[in-house]
């Protein structure tokens, strides 16, 4: 067999790598696209690394200190609560991005539209709003009852959330849940109260709107400061400032994912209010004890119970009687053994 | 090495590199996306890079994993061996009639060729032969021994002999002998 030399695989190899057309170094890259290197960009690495350090410098301070000097400027004018306390907790830091200019002689950091930070009319006046309502149904009428409440909560607009019933002996029970719009939610805890009758009713409200329109605030000067820091990946020129920009661009688009995540949360739980109904029969033991003790069957229960609970307790605390007194016997035992020693030697 | 001395360095291994990853994948996408993250590992770990002597070695260690990785996340996302991931690369890769028409029909068997080269022979072969590193530095690029490198080396040499469509461009003095 004849053995291919290694003039003639080299040549083939090489040959063969010349048709694949080398790409520009080096490849700039962004996230949400592929952004290549203009060609007639020449080769500055130190200004590069310089440039790209302070620019990423100030992004960071700019991202970490709730939008810096652009969102600043837009925030002027809005008139919420939170945007109003985030500006006057800012440093006056916004100089700084107002000197700066990139290599192509913009000014990506200032002027840069961000979305407006005010609130909007439909977000004024969120609450989180939940409850408790705990009823008695008469015999055989939990499953009833609990359909009537996911009715209930359905006419106001709301649905079942999530349903449970368990049955413990003769005595079944349930628990359902269910979220309504928060405008319907008093209606709701109305209309439940009548459908059975009421054992216990705990109601909460929390005001959201400023942290709601903070976290929108955050989110628009995050966003805004991804997007410049995504322009200036465009124009990076060394793998340093690839690198530098990519790791910050990702820094920022955490923090977008995980602020959106939390907004997302608070949108629907002051969207949606949330009701627990939880439903017993009149049979139930807990409720019986609990209901209706009155006359000499009441007292002479009462009694038993607090002998019962006497004769527990007596029997509980003689295991450290018998301890007290085994330590005592102890005790004794050995004065005893001493003092007939020091006798016999007085002796 | 300081920060701009690396940069040139990296400028300089770029094309060589890329070329290589080619070969390694035949796909020049999946080669530029490879090289590109392995030069940047290299940047993000440039306190490790070694001294003058084995710093090509370990470079194409990086490019070579980078490639290897790439290829079992494609084979464990697609289910397919290697054999036939690079072979489904290499159907993407297929360029139009006007491109086959003005591409070197050696270009062609040598891909074929190296496409039935299992990847243990392959990236050897192609370390060796096109990226011109040693033995040694091949040895330390895919992490073996070298008396392992030179027998992989010897049984490429011998498939690739075997294998009709690269002899026929050995040069007839050649074969002869």
């Amino acid at each position: 067999m004849t053995l291919l030399q290694d003039e003639d695989l080299a040549r083939m190899l090489d040959e063969t790598a010349e048709t694949y057309e080398v790409p520009a170094y080096p490849p700039a890259r962004g996230r949400s696209g592929t952004t290549r290197r203009p060609a007639q960009r020449k080769w500055r690495p130190a200004l590069g690394v310089a440039a790209a350090a302070v620019v990423v410098s100030f992004l960071v301070a700019a991202v970490s200190q709730g939008g810096g000097g652009a969102s600043e400027a837009t925030s002027a004018g809005a008139s919420s609560p939170s945007s109003a306390a985030s500006r006057s907790d800012a440093p006056e830091s916004g100089g700084a991005g107002a000197d700066f200019q990139t290599e192509s002689g913009q000014l990506p950091l200032v002027g840069a539209a961000a979305p407006s930070s005010a609130p909007n009319p439909a977000d004024q006046g969120r609450v989180v709003k939940t409850g408790t309502v705990a009823l008695i149904a008469k015999s055989g009428a939990v499953t009833p009852t609990l359909d009537s409440v996911g009715r209930v909560a359905r006419e106001q607009g709301g649905s079942v959330f999530a349903t449970q019933t368990q049955e413990s002996g003769d005595t079944p029970s349930g628990t359902i849940t269910v979220r309504v719009p928060v405008a319907q939610f008093d209606a709701l805890v109305s209309a439940v109260r009548g459908l059975a009758e009421v054992r216990s009713v705990q109601t909460s409200g929390r005001e959201v709107t400023a942290e709601y329109a903070d976290l929108e605030t955050r989110i628009a000067s995050a966003t805004a400061a991804r997007n410049r820091l995504t322009t200036i990946l465009g124009a990076a020129v060394s793998v340093a400032e690839v690198l530098a920009v990519q790791q910050q661009i990702d820094q920022t688009s955490a923090t977008v994912d995980q602020l959106t995540g939390q907004l997302k949360v608070l949108k629907d739980q002051s969207d949606l209010s949330t009701l627990t109904v939880a439903v017993t029969e009149t049979g139930d033991p807990a409720i019986t004890r609990a209901q209706g003790r009155s006359g000499f069957g009441a007292a002479f229960r009462d009694a038993v119970d607090g002998f019962s609970s006497g004769l527990q307790s007596l029997v509980a605390a003689s295991g450290r009687a018998l301890l007290v007194l085994l330590c005592l016997a102890a005790l004794g035992l050995v004065a005893a053994g001493v003092w007939k020693v020091g006798r016999r030697r007085l002796v | 090495m300081t920060d701009a001395e690396l940069d040139h360095w990296l400028a300089e291994q770029w094309p060589r590199a890329y070329r290589t990853a080619c070969l390694v994948l035949r796909d020049r996408h999946g080669a530029q996306d490879a090289v590109q993250e392995a030069f940047l590992r290299v940047w993000r770990f440039r306190d490790t890079i070694p001294a003058e002597a084995g710093r090509q070695g370990w470079l194409y260690r990086v490019v070579v994993n980078a490639c290897v990785s790439r290829i079992r996340s494609e084979r464990s996302r697609t289910g397919q061996n290697t054999s036939d991931v690079l072979l489904a690369l290499r159907k993407d890769e297929q360029p139009g009639p006007e491109k086959q028409a003005q591409d070197s029909a050696l270009t062609g068997d040598v891909l074929a060729a190296l496409a039935d080269l299992p990847e243990p022979l392959r990236v050897p072969l192609v370390l060796r032969f096109y990226a011109g590193l040693s033995e040694q530095e091949i040895a330390v690029a895919i992490e073996r021994r070298p008396g392992t490198v030179k027998s992989r080396l010897h049984d490429a040499r011998n498939r690739l002999s075997a294998d009709p469509r690269l002899l026929a461009w050995v040069t007839p003095m050649e074969a002869s002998s």
